[in-house]
């Protein structure tokens, strides 16, 4: 275990320790520049890299197309300005990833609000939180640094890159307690199985509906159709645990996390309840995008989902 | 019970949840749930974990049994489930009443 002395993002050795465990997430180059920003304090790091992205963003003439083309689907008045706020996101997506120049949990807690935390509170046992590629990313991690008893199913666990952490982070990325990754996807079975027993035994989980495996049913967007998978909704068939979307977005420097009422429970005739489902995710995600529409990075340049 | 029989029998169990006709007549023990064997998708896989508990009388261990690389090919299932049958076993005499 290092040293506080030595955890320090600065040393050349803990530059070195932090260099040779990059899992392959992003390119070298990428991992270079984050190293070298996490140096400077929050949110210096993370502005630099917002505007890098930005400029590579609107360099990059597909990335440019899809930016322009999202905007225009937004109707926004100044397309260029809200392609180069949704590059720009993306920059402080990744960032967030790796809590760039957050030092101590407590820096990130002193910026996290969340809206709607009665709605958990009032589900006594098992529970499962519906996130999305919405907003910035973090969910496990936000929610572990608050203290709320939520498991994280994911594809990639912040152990992965445990190198990355300097030792006050250490109890927060700890895997075995509260996080379960798949890392591959012939495991994904393996975590589904092992958040079923969890849900049985009246704990939370938190889980994004647009992961991966098996297409569930898609929502029909405004600018296109977006694939909901069904890990999820096998977890709630299988034991009943009530379904609560949980959105996230920043603003300004504050992550906010939006916890909503749980969705109505399904009686029989699964297909019309379904329906109903759909409509209502259908109805938070259209509100969003049109609240936060230089926060969806993920539908705007990765899926290209411009109508 | 032998492997044969264990075999078929998992082979009925993974039949039920995704059709028997998804389960061709030469599955062995290496032949993979997913991609290039059974093409068994995640929930599929987690229902036939389910099935098989069902069947057999067990219960998985995550930790143990569901760990690494996960249940990749029949055989690997197979294992799994002879494993916690032999567990399960001494402990059944003296959990029945005797007769």
């Amino acid at each position: 275990m290092p040293s506080a002395r030595e955890s320090r993002p600065w040393r050349p050795s803990r530059i070195r320790t932090r260099w040779r465990a990059r899992p392959p997430d992003h390119s070298r180059a990428l991992w270079a520049l984050l190293i070298v920003l996490d140096i400077l304090p929050f949110p210096w790091g993370e502005d630099v890299l917002a505007g890098l992205f930005m400029i590579v963003g609107l360099a990059l003439p597909s990335r440019r197309r899809s930016a322009l083309a999202w905007a225009r689907a937004q109707g926004a008045a100044a397309p260029w300005r809200l392609a180069a706020r949704v590059c720009a996101f993306l920059g402080r997506w990744v960032a967030r990833t790796r809590t760039l120049g957050v030092r101590r949990p407590e820096d990130l807690r002193d910026n996290l609000v969340v809206e709607g935390r009665e709605h958990l509170t009032k589900v006594p046992g098992a529970a499962i939180l519906l996130g999305f590629h919405l907003g910035p990313t973090g969910g496990d991690l936000t929610f572990r640094v608050l203290g709320f008893p939520v498991t994280f199913l994911g594809w990639r666990d912040r152990a992965a890159t445990a190198e990355w952490w300097s030792d006050a982070w250490r109890p927060f990325v700890d895997p075995a307690r509260l996080s379960f990754a798949a890392a591959r996807r012939e495991r994904w079975s393996s975590v589904l199985y092992a958040a079923r027993q969890m849900l049985l035994r009246g704990e939370k989980v938190y889980i994004l509906a647009d992961g991966d495996g098996r297409e569930a049913f898609s929502l029909p967007l405004s600018v296109g159709e977006w694939p909901m998978r069904a890990g999820w909704l096998t977890l709630h068939q299988l034991t009943g645990a009530p379904v609560l979307p949980a959105l996230r977005r920043l603003e300004g420097r504050r992550h906010v996390i939006s916890i909503h009422p749980p969705l109505p429970p399904l009686a029989p005739g699964p297909e019309r309840d379904l329906d109903r489902w759909r409509d209502c995710l259908t109805s938070l995600v259209e509100d969003y995008i049109a609240r936060f529409p230089e926060q969806c990075p993920h539908l705007a340049l990765i899926l290209r989902l411009t109508g | 019970m032998d492997e044969r029989t264990l075999i078929e029998r998992l082979c009925r169990v993974i039949g039920a949840v995704v059709g028997a006709s998804r389960v061709p007549a030469d599955v062995g023990i290496d032949t993979p749930l997913g991609d290039r064997g059974l093409w068994m998708d995640s929930v599929e896989t987690l229902q036939v974990l389910l099935a098989s508990e069902a069947e057999f009388g067990i219960t998985f261990e995550p930790a143990e049994d569901l760990a690494g690389d996960g249940v990749l090919t029949v055989g690997a299932l197979a294992a799994i489930i002879r494993r916690r049958s032999s567990s399960l076993a001494p402990a059944d005499p003296a959990a029945s009443p005797p007769l």
